[in-house]
Protein backbone atom coordinates (compact mmCIF):
# COMPACT_ATOMS: atom_id res chain seq x y z
CA UNK A 1 0.00 0.00 0.00
CA UNK A 2 1.28 3.48 -0.79
CA UNK A 3 2.27 5.82 1.98
CA UNK A 4 -0.14 8.73 2.28
CA UNK A 5 1.56 12.09 2.59
CA UNK A 6 -0.39 14.56 4.65
CA UNK A 7 -1.52 17.55 2.56
CA UNK A 8 -0.95 19.84 5.51
CA UNK A 9 2.77 19.64 4.77
CA UNK A 10 2.32 21.44 1.48
CA UNK A 11 2.19 25.16 0.99
CA UNK A 12 -0.15 25.99 -1.88
CA UNK A 13 0.16 29.74 -1.55
CA UNK A 14 0.81 31.72 -4.77
CA UNK A 15 4.06 33.09 -3.34
CA UNK A 16 5.75 29.80 -4.24
CA UNK A 17 5.50 30.83 -7.90
CA UNK A 18 7.72 33.85 -7.32
CA UNK A 19 10.65 32.04 -5.77
CA UNK A 20 13.82 32.92 -7.63
CA UNK A 21 12.11 35.30 -10.01
CA UNK A 22 11.13 38.91 -9.92
CA UNK A 23 8.60 40.13 -7.44
CA UNK A 24 5.21 40.90 -8.86
CA UNK A 25 5.02 44.53 -7.98
CA UNK A 26 5.04 45.73 -11.54
CA UNK A 27 4.44 49.28 -12.61
CA UNK A 28 1.50 50.26 -14.78
CA UNK A 29 2.42 50.25 -18.45
CA UNK A 30 1.22 52.70 -21.05
CA UNK A 31 0.85 52.32 -24.79
CA UNK A 32 3.38 55.13 -25.21
CA UNK A 33 6.00 53.45 -23.02
CA UNK A 34 5.70 50.21 -25.00
CA UNK A 35 5.87 52.05 -28.34
CA UNK A 36 8.98 53.94 -27.23
CA UNK A 37 10.64 50.71 -26.13
CA UNK A 38 9.74 49.10 -29.46
CA UNK A 39 11.49 51.94 -31.29
CA UNK A 40 14.56 51.58 -29.06
CA UNK A 41 14.68 47.86 -29.81
CA UNK A 42 14.39 48.42 -33.57
CA UNK A 43 17.33 50.81 -33.46
CA UNK A 44 19.69 48.29 -31.89
CA UNK A 45 22.33 46.78 -34.21
CA UNK A 46 21.51 43.18 -33.32
CA UNK A 47 18.04 43.68 -34.78
CA UNK A 48 19.62 44.43 -38.14
CA UNK A 49 21.64 41.23 -37.79
CA UNK A 50 18.45 39.36 -36.95
CA UNK A 51 16.74 40.74 -40.04
CA UNK A 52 19.64 39.62 -42.22
CA UNK A 53 19.54 36.13 -40.69
CA UNK A 54 15.79 35.80 -41.21
CA UNK A 55 15.96 37.15 -44.75
CA UNK A 56 18.58 34.50 -45.52
CA UNK A 57 16.44 31.71 -44.03
CA UNK A 58 13.55 29.68 -45.37
CA UNK A 59 11.17 31.86 -43.30
CA UNK A 60 11.61 34.58 -45.89
CA UNK A 61 10.76 34.33 -49.57
CA UNK A 62 11.99 37.28 -51.60
CA UNK A 63 9.75 38.17 -54.50
CA UNK A 64 7.27 35.46 -53.57
CA UNK A 65 3.66 36.25 -52.86
CA UNK A 66 1.47 33.91 -50.87
CA UNK A 67 -1.37 32.07 -52.55
CA UNK B 1 -8.05 43.41 -9.43
CA UNK B 2 -5.48 43.38 -12.21
CA UNK B 3 -3.44 46.57 -12.62
CA UNK B 4 -1.18 46.53 -15.69
CA UNK B 5 -2.06 49.94 -17.10
CA UNK B 6 -4.27 51.05 -19.96
CA UNK B 7 -2.71 49.53 -23.07
CA UNK B 8 -4.05 49.91 -26.61
CA UNK B 9 -2.93 46.54 -28.00
CA UNK B 10 -4.24 47.33 -31.47
CA UNK B 11 -1.99 50.40 -31.63
CA UNK B 12 0.95 48.35 -30.32
CA UNK B 13 0.38 45.73 -33.02
CA UNK B 14 -0.22 48.34 -35.72
CA UNK B 15 3.08 50.09 -34.94
CA UNK B 16 4.94 46.78 -34.68
CA UNK B 17 3.56 45.77 -38.08
CA UNK B 18 4.77 49.09 -39.52
CA UNK B 19 8.23 48.42 -38.10
CA UNK B 20 8.38 44.94 -39.60
CA UNK B 21 7.17 46.30 -42.94
CA UNK B 22 10.11 48.71 -42.96
CA UNK B 23 12.70 46.25 -41.65
CA UNK B 24 11.70 43.25 -43.79
CA UNK B 25 10.31 44.86 -46.98
CA UNK B 26 6.90 43.24 -46.65
CA UNK B 27 3.32 44.55 -46.70
CA UNK B 28 1.21 43.51 -43.71
CA UNK B 29 -2.52 43.39 -43.05
CA UNK B 30 -3.78 43.53 -39.47
CA UNK B 31 -7.10 42.22 -38.16
CA UNK B 32 -8.44 44.72 -35.65
CA UNK B 33 -10.92 42.29 -34.08
CA UNK B 34 -8.17 39.74 -33.46
CA UNK B 35 -5.94 42.45 -32.00
CA UNK B 36 -8.66 43.37 -29.52
CA UNK B 37 -9.09 39.69 -28.70
CA UNK B 38 -5.36 39.45 -28.00
CA UNK B 39 -5.68 42.28 -25.47
CA UNK B 40 -8.66 40.68 -23.80
CA UNK B 41 -6.95 37.31 -23.44
CA UNK B 42 -3.78 38.88 -22.03
CA UNK B 43 -5.85 40.60 -19.34
CA UNK B 44 -8.06 37.56 -18.66
CA UNK B 45 -5.09 35.22 -18.24
CA UNK B 46 -3.11 37.59 -16.04
CA UNK B 47 -6.23 38.09 -13.93
CA UNK B 48 -6.60 34.31 -13.60
CA UNK B 49 -3.08 34.00 -12.21
CA UNK B 50 -4.26 36.08 -9.30
CA UNK B 51 -1.44 38.61 -9.15
CA UNK B 52 -2.56 42.21 -8.81
CA UNK B 53 0.56 43.78 -10.30
CA UNK B 54 2.33 41.22 -12.51
CA UNK B 55 5.85 42.16 -13.53
CA UNK B 56 6.80 42.96 -17.12
CA UNK B 57 8.06 39.43 -17.81
CA UNK B 58 4.61 37.98 -17.14
CA UNK B 59 2.88 40.61 -19.28
CA UNK B 60 5.44 40.03 -22.04
CA UNK B 61 4.97 36.26 -21.86
CA UNK B 62 1.20 36.51 -22.13
CA UNK B 63 1.38 39.09 -24.93
CA UNK B 64 3.89 37.09 -26.95
CA UNK B 65 1.94 33.86 -26.53
CA UNK B 66 -1.45 35.27 -27.57
CA UNK B 67 -0.05 37.17 -30.56
CA UNK B 68 1.64 33.96 -31.65
CA UNK B 69 -1.52 31.94 -31.03
CA UNK B 70 -4.17 34.21 -32.59
CA UNK B 71 -2.01 35.62 -35.41
CA UNK B 72 -3.55 39.07 -35.94
CA UNK B 73 -1.04 39.87 -38.72
CA UNK B 74 -0.74 38.45 -42.19
CA UNK B 75 1.31 39.18 -45.26
CA UNK B 76 -0.73 41.09 -47.82
CA UNK B 77 -1.30 39.59 -51.25
CA UNK B 78 0.33 42.72 -52.64
CA UNK B 79 3.49 42.30 -50.58
CA UNK B 80 6.70 42.25 -52.63
CA UNK B 81 8.16 39.57 -50.33
CA UNK B 82 6.83 36.90 -47.99
CA UNK B 83 7.65 36.25 -44.33
CA UNK B 84 5.95 33.19 -42.85
CA UNK B 85 6.89 34.02 -39.25
CA UNK B 86 5.49 37.55 -39.18
CA UNK B 87 3.32 36.92 -36.10
CA UNK B 88 6.02 35.06 -34.20
CA UNK B 89 8.56 37.79 -34.94
CA UNK B 90 6.11 40.50 -33.86
CA UNK B 91 5.25 38.54 -30.71
CA UNK B 92 8.85 38.28 -29.53
CA UNK B 93 9.83 41.82 -30.54
CA UNK B 94 6.86 43.17 -28.58
CA UNK B 95 7.64 40.86 -25.63
CA UNK B 96 11.22 42.06 -25.37
CA UNK B 97 10.13 45.68 -25.79
CA UNK B 98 7.69 45.26 -22.91
CA UNK B 99 10.45 43.82 -20.71
CA UNK B 100 12.60 46.85 -21.51
CA UNK B 101 9.99 49.46 -20.57
CA UNK B 102 11.41 49.80 -17.05
CA UNK B 103 14.00 48.19 -14.85
CA UNK B 104 12.50 46.05 -12.13
CA UNK B 105 14.17 46.08 -8.73
CA UNK B 106 15.22 42.48 -9.17
CA UNK B 107 16.39 42.72 -12.79
CA UNK B 108 20.03 41.90 -13.24
CA UNK B 109 20.28 43.71 -16.53
CA UNK B 110 18.92 47.00 -17.76
CA UNK B 111 18.03 45.85 -21.25
CA UNK B 112 17.39 42.37 -22.55
CA UNK B 113 19.81 41.47 -25.29
CA UNK B 114 19.63 38.28 -27.32
CA UNK B 115 22.21 37.05 -29.82
CA UNK B 116 20.53 37.25 -33.26
CA UNK B 117 20.89 33.51 -33.90
CA UNK B 118 19.10 32.66 -30.64
CA UNK B 119 16.41 35.23 -31.42
CA UNK B 120 15.90 33.67 -34.88
CA UNK B 121 15.68 30.17 -33.38
CA UNK B 122 13.13 31.38 -30.83
CA UNK B 123 11.03 32.87 -33.65
CA UNK B 124 11.19 29.54 -35.47
CA UNK B 125 10.36 27.59 -32.33
CA UNK B 126 7.42 29.89 -31.62
CA UNK B 127 5.95 28.86 -34.98
CA UNK B 128 6.67 25.15 -35.00
CA UNK B 129 7.01 23.92 -31.39
CA UNK B 130 4.77 23.67 -28.35
CA UNK B 131 4.55 26.75 -26.15
CA UNK B 132 2.14 27.90 -23.47
CA UNK B 133 1.41 31.19 -21.74
CA UNK B 134 3.28 29.96 -18.67
CA UNK B 135 6.32 28.69 -20.58
CA UNK B 136 6.47 32.04 -22.35
CA UNK B 137 6.28 33.93 -19.06
CA UNK B 138 9.08 31.81 -17.61
CA UNK B 139 11.21 32.42 -20.71
CA UNK B 140 10.98 36.17 -20.24
CA UNK B 141 11.55 35.83 -16.48
CA UNK B 142 14.77 33.96 -17.22
CA UNK B 143 15.88 36.62 -19.69
CA UNK B 144 15.23 39.32 -17.12
CA UNK B 145 17.34 37.45 -14.56
CA UNK B 146 20.26 36.76 -16.91
CA UNK B 147 23.54 38.59 -16.44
Amino acid sequence: MPTIIDCAQWDFSPERLETGFQQNSGQALTTESILASMEDLRARPEMNELAELIKASSQYAPGKKHA
Amino acid sequence: MLKIGNIDWFEVLRREAAGIEADYAVAIEIEKATSLEVGRLIADNLEAIGLEKPNVAKIAGQAAFWIRKLKPLRISASSPNYLCTVNELAALRIGIAICNTYKDDNSKCGQITLPPRIFRDWVNSFRYHSHSPHSSMISFELLMCAE
